[in-house]
């Protein structure tokens, strides 16, 4: 999927075939269908946690700006890009 | 800020002794009755399902990631779906263990919706099979269980035990694998009864029979996993008896602790046993540690110990299997 069809109303949703387990700063996922293993450090993990679901993009990178005490105008692409590997590693759902 | 992992997650589990695997015994119960099973007619009083979902809760706390059930034959608990659905709640991968005789059409689409990353299923032979089970009709029901859960597109494996009962099937067993598109995986070693007893170690194959499974499986292009490190016993893997005693691996024997008495956590980090374990390296193991043959070696040191007296010691049936397979190779008896 290309990012440009990111769109920051929509929703994002953690795949119920995912496995994943915070380990040392870090978080493991494993995709049940495919057995791929991936992980992703302490900021991919703090946006994982809040794909549950109940917040679209805004909010999440609202979220995070708050979280991590930085303009929301300077981790917007770095939110958008990290949202984007994880729809195109099928580890996650975008609806609106 | 996504990357796909390889191995180094297990080697930082290892190295920060997170109990990534945990095999879960969930009941020592069983509907068969297979000739070298290690478990004797062991009973004791297994956990509720609320202690077990307790238990549940620690172990997501400490850090694993997949829980392998393992029995007995787990299937006969009526809860066991509400285990494995509580587990998957808790984000866990798991596998199941089992002969898979109780699983039905219904019972396959329930592992599909769980998403199980794999059910092993203990197959011996396609004529073999209800002779080692002490089970008529046996293979029948293990073998319809496999296509309902082939039909759901579940991840199966065949495990296999090889036995001087079963060795000259080993070979047919592979294709029926093949064929349905299973993950076939023979097993040569087979262990010691739980009692200490050691009736079971007469159905080991003999120099003759091991040299000729040996070579099917070389041309067959199984590759060997020999080892450069003491194992991941009480590191990085754990294991649950049905009662709740905690051992350091499933091959382990020696109990470190119960969990009706103490969390998870506290027998994970406190436990004396669990810290000379961890102390162990492979230059300890004086003889395994210069031994040409480790590379295609799969030294259990538990088996060591249980067996041979000595963790530190070379496991003799580890070191005969792996000499025939150097020799085979070696003499080029073999095509690979």
């Amino acid at each position: 999927m290309l990012m440009e069809k990111l769109n920051i109303n929509n929703y994002v949703k953690r795949k119920k075939e995912i496995a994943f387990q915070n380990m040392d700063q870090e978080l493991v996922l494993l995709n049940l269908e495919s057995g791929v293993y991936y992980s992703t450090n302490k900021v991919g993990q703090r946006i994982w946690q809040l794909c549950d679901g109940s917040m679209n993009i805004r909010e999440i990178i609202l979220k995070l700006s708050d979280d991590f005490d930085k303009s929301s105008d300077d981790i917007k692409n770095d939110v958008l890009e990290y949202i984007n590997d994880l729809i195109n590693e099928d580890l996650l759902s975008l609806y609106s | 800020m996504i990357r796909q992992l390889k191995q180094d997650f297990r080697e930082k589990a290892r190295n920060a002794n997170i109990p990534l695997e945990v095999t879960f015994e969930l009941t020592y119960r069983c509907n068969l009755s297979c000739v070298h099973c290690y478990l004797k007619g062991e009973t004791c009083e297994e956990m509720t399902t609320g202690e077990i979902f307790a238990v549940i809760d620690q172990l997501a706390e400490c850090g694993t990631l997949h829980l392998i059930f393992t029995g007995g034959e787990c299937l006969l608990r009526e809860d066991f779906f509400d285990i494995a659905g509580y587990a998957r709640s808790k984000n866990l991968a798991l596998s199941l263990i089992t002969n898979a005789t109780l699983i039905d059409g219904p019972t396959a689409k329930k592992f599909k919706d769980l998403n199980f990353l794999e059910v092993s299923v203990s197959i011996y032979g396609l004529n073999c099979h209800d002779r080692i089970t002490s089970t008529k009709g046996s293979f029948i029901k293990s073998h319809e269980a496999i296509k309902h859960l082939i039909r759901e597109n579940v991840s199966v494996q065949v495990k296999t035990p090889v036995m001087n009962l079963n060795f000259n099937e080993i070979e047919q067993l592979s294709v029926f694998c093949e064929q349905l598109g299973l993950d076939f995986a023979p097993n040569p070693f087979i262990t010691m009864c739980s009692d200490g007893t050691r009736k079971t170690l007469a159905l080991r194959m003999d120099d003759g029979q091991l040299s000729r499974y040996t070579c099917e499986r070389i041309e067959s292009g199984e590759r060997a996993s020999g080892f450069n490190s003491f194992c991941n016993t009480g590191r990085s893997v754990a294991a649950i008896s049905p009662s709740g005693d905690v051992f350091p691996c499933i091959a382990f024997k020696k109990s470190i602790g119960s969990l009706k008495k103490q969390s998870f956590s506290d027998i994970w980090n406190n436990s004396p046993y669990l810290s000379f374990l961890r102390s162990l390296e492979l230059a300890h193991m004086k003889e395994c540690s210069v031994c040409t043959v480790r590379n295609v070696c799969r030294l259990c040191p538990a088996e060591a110990l249980e067996e041979d007296g000595d963790i530190l010691s070379p496991h003799k049936e580890a070191c005969r299997i792996a000499y025939m397979r150097h020799k085979l190779i070696n003499e080029r008896k073999c095509k690979c």
